[in-house]
This record gives C-alpha cells, structure tokens and sequence, in this order.
C-alpha cells in the first residue's frame, strides 16, 4: 500500500468524526510516515510498521468523547430564536432528556449491581461458612456430632467461596470489557456516516 | 502489564521524554520504547489528552518543506511528573515490604 492509498483509507475510516478531528489524526499520521521514510524506512515499509486502519479507528473512537462527535452535527446557536423555541419547546425536550439520563444511569446502575451481586454471593458463602464453623466449634460440648456437621458444612461452604473467586473476577472483568464495547458500538451507530459539513 | 496501570504511566513516560526537550511524534516513540512498549496508535490519544489537561502544548516547525507538530511541556506538566514520582515512591515502599518476606 502506498502513503496516499493508507492515508485515504484512514480518511474513509474515520469519516464519521468531525472534520477538524480527522484532519488532525490524518496531519499526525502523515507526519509519522514522512518521519519514518526519512528515517530510512522505504514506503512500504513505513506503511507496513503501522497498526491496521481499523485498530487505529477502533482506538480513536474509543478516545473520543461523546460531545466531539456533535461539534459539526448542531447548528449554530445564533440569535434569540434557537434560545425562543428552547424555551417554548421545554416541556418537550426536557422529559426526553430527563429520560435518557434515566437510561443511561439505569445501564451503569444494573452493571454495578451485577458486580456487587457477584462479589456478595462469594463473600456470603465465607461468612456463612465462618458462621457455621464458629457455632459447631462453640456446640461442641452440647452435641459432638451435630458440631462436626457444623464445622464440616462449614468447611464445604468457605471452599465453595474460594473456588468461586477467580470465576467471581473473570466475570467482573468479562463485564467492564462488555461495557466498553457497548459504548463503543453506539458511537459507531449513532455517529455513522459523514460527520463533518462536505 | 495490567491496561489500565501502563495507560496511566505511558502518559507520564511522554511528559518525562518532553522535560528533557520538546519533541514530535516519532522521536517520542523512539525515546519511550527501550523502557515501555509503545505505538505510535497508542501516542496519538495520550497527546491529545495531555494537551486537553494542558501538560503539553503543541507548535509548528518547518522542516523540508512539510509541517512537524512539536510538543512542549507546560509548568501543569512538569508538576504531574512531580507527583506521579510521590505517588510511587510510596507504592515502591510498599512493593519493598512484600517482596522483601518473601526468599528469606
């Protein structure tokens, strides 16, 4: 592939941000080639050491907040009118608003929740275990064999706990990446298509 | 290493190379490697999020007839670097004490 054929398809790659933030990853991608060559490095070569157009699309998205993807996308707030109809159209508007931040808040809340939940059924099983070792060992005198039921359910209980931790983690880990990947194809589909004015 | 623990010390190693002198895209990459490794993909974000926290700030110069974008390091940037050095002095410490129990 050629500069100009690696440059053009960074271009068509990133076509969804806005004008200025593609300009400035295609001027800083530009500049590393030519930087390369210099180097000593020949064009193929320069082109072949950087990472795939789509993991640098991928990387950049996933940088870019949110409001940057609307700079090009809103009209410009000129005069009293826009600040008019803001007012007029309140009761509109704001439920809308009021229920996406709902959303919004809601997804983070259930995958919080999901994580405590897991978390809480390994520290459950510890404490029941404690518990349970604790009262056989204090029953002792009253009831040998029922004690040793207690201490050895005990015992079961805070292995259980214990295999389950590294589950437990996987699974908090498993769900954070979801989270970002979630967040990332939004972007993708709320924000495809050409982001800046032509 | 761990993502989330190189994210933060990669934006530090740039401020670090930028303290010596100010410098551009490629040569940032070629200082931060030997020590961590480093991308020019994984540099793009980490400049632009310095200059957004105005540790760094960015210049043009001409050189054979095409642009260079040079960064330089802002008072802000400096301190961080400062910081970031407390920060783990004190995790060194502590990383010390564990591995110090332990071959004994």
């Amino acid at each position: 592939m050629t500069k100009i054929e690696f440059l053009q398809q960074l271009s068509d790659a990133l076509s969804m941000l806005p004008d200025a933030e593609r300009d400035k990853a295609l001027a800083y991608y530009r500049e590393m080639l030519d930087d390369r060559m210099e180097d000593g490095m020949s064009e193929e070569e320069a082109v072949n050491s950087m990472d795939s157009i789509e993991s640098i699309k991928q990387r950049i998205i996933q940088e870019t907040p949110f409001p940057v993807f609307l700079h090009d996308r809103i009209p410009r707030w000129r005069g009293w009118m826009p600040t008019l109809l803001a007012i007029l159209l309140f009761p509109l508007w704001f439920p809308l608003l009021m229920a996406g931040l709902g959303i919004i808040f809601s997804f983070y809340m259930t995958i919080g929740a999901l994580i405590i939940a897991a978390f809480s059924v390994v520290v459950g099983l510890f404490l029941g275990g404690v518990v349970a070792i604790g009262s056989g060992v204090f029953g002792f005198t009253f009831s040998m064999p029922l004690a040793i039921v207690s201490i050895g359910s005990g015992l079961v209980l805070m292995a259980i706990a214990q295999l389950l931790v590294s589950p437990v983690m996987f699974f908090a880990r498993a769900i954070l990446r979801f989270t970002r990947i979630v967040i990332y194809r939004i972007k993708i589909l709320f924000f495809h298509g050409r982001g800046g004015r032509a | 290493m761990d993502a989330q623990l190189k994210r933060g010390l990669l934006d530090v190693c740039v401020l670090a190379v930028l303290k010596q002198q100010d410098s551009y895209g490629y040569q940032i990459v070629k200082d931060v490697s030997p020590h961590i490794e480093i991308s020019e993909s994984t540099l793009y974000p980490i400049l632009k999020r310095l200059e957004g926290n105005r540790y760094v700030t960015v210049y043009s110069v001409e050189h054979n007839s095409r642009l260079r974008k040079y960064y330089r390091l802002t008072p802000e940037g400096a301190k961080r670097i400062g910081e970031f050095i407390d920060e783990w002095k004190e995790m060194i410490k502590v990383v010390h004490f564990i591995s110090g129990g332990m071959g004994k």
